[in-house]
């Protein structure tokens, strides 16, 4: 399997994940009609160092990321995860995928909100065995199901002893 | 990455053929106004980068009309409904090409195959690049050379 271009380096990489993060900020600020002055006042930048770092998702820094971010009311986070391609054969997968699974699945905004969606069916209460459970679920792994489960298909709550 | 000893046209996969939905190419030809490949590699690293993620988010379908769009029905008399074009975010650079179904018993799957690069001077589109595109979408062996890759007979 051919290499995948953020492969190359860090700075490349680098640049992949800061141009998803930075389309995001600019469809909200598309949205909300909010321009690169607005943005820069807000900041207390100029408007040539919004454009430079919207410009330049290879420079961008955590800093960056969390300013600009709440500067148009957004917050972020920083997700790891495993898609079975360890070599990363086929790139990142873009940002915006995580945030509307997270939407469809009704914006949990902790591990309650995951264990009332999903109840364990043992004294399961890690986040990696609730991992499993989420894999092991009966429910389809369409975004909708689980939005809407049916109830014939809802695991049990465990009986306390 | 030759195809057919025979064939004037091979294609350069940019994005992974086996995809399930999508895949893009440069088209390759010994025709001097097939530029693509060739631009495209002279482009700064930056610029490079800005149509990799551009490439890449539509094939994983994301729809964003100032990063890449076709032309429908209603422009042009219908003439271009299968070209298509990516844009540059930070230069007037822009790559246009057609789109192919080249799976005959998916005809879900979609190949953009890229021919000319061009520095866009007006915010009109210049149909010369579109005519030029349109001309390669329809010589037979040019489609011959894109089932072949597929290992679809025409």
């Amino acid at each position: 399997m051919k290499e995948h271009w953020t492969q190359r380096s860090i700075k490349d990489y680098i640049f992949k994940i800061g141009a998803d993060f930075i389309a995001q900020l600019e469809e909200k600020m598309e949205m909300e009609g909010i321009s690169q002055d607005v943005l820069a006042n807000t900041l207390k930048v100029t408007k040539s160092r919004v454009s430079q770092v919207l410009n330049k998702p290879g420079n961008i820094t955590l800093q960056n990321v969390i300013q600009y971010a709440e500067a148009i009311g957004m917050k972020v986070s920083i997700v790891a995860y495993d898609d079975d391609d360890p070599k990363n054969t086929k790139g990142p997968i873009n940002s915006d995928v995580f945030k509307i699974c997270w939407e469809k699945f009704g914006k949990p905004t902790d591990f309650w909100a995951f264990q009332e969606r999903f109840p364990p069916t043992q004294q399961d209460t890690t986040s990696a065995q609730l991992n499993n459970d989420l894999k092991e679920t009966p429910y389809s792994a369409d975004a909708m199901d689980f939005i809407q489960p049916t109830p014939t298909n809802q695991p049990k709550l465990p009986i306390e002893a | 990455m030759a195809n057919t000893a025979k064939s004037n046209y091979n294609l350069e996969f940019i994005t992974s053929k086996d995809h399930k939905k999508r895949a893009l190419a440069f088209f390759i030809s010994d025709d001097k106004k097939v530029n693509a490949k060739k631009s495209f590699n002279n482009l700064s690293r930056n610029t490079q980068n800005w149509f990799r993620i551009r490439f890449e988010a539509w094939r994983d379908g994301k729809i964003n009309k100032n990063w890449f769009h076709g032309w429908d029905k209603s422009q042009y008399g219908g003439k271009y409904t299968n070209c298509f074009v990516f844009e540059s975010k930070t230069t007037t650079d822009r790559f246009y090409g057609f789109l192919h179904h080249s799976k005959k018993y998916d005809l879900g799957y979609e190949l953009c195959v890229l021919i000319n690069h061009t520095q866009k001077r007006e915010q009109k589109t210049d149909e010369t690049y579109l005519k030029r595109v349109e001309k390669i979408r329809m010589v037979l062996d040019v489609h011959k050379s894109i089932y072949a890759y597929f290992k679809e007979l025409i």
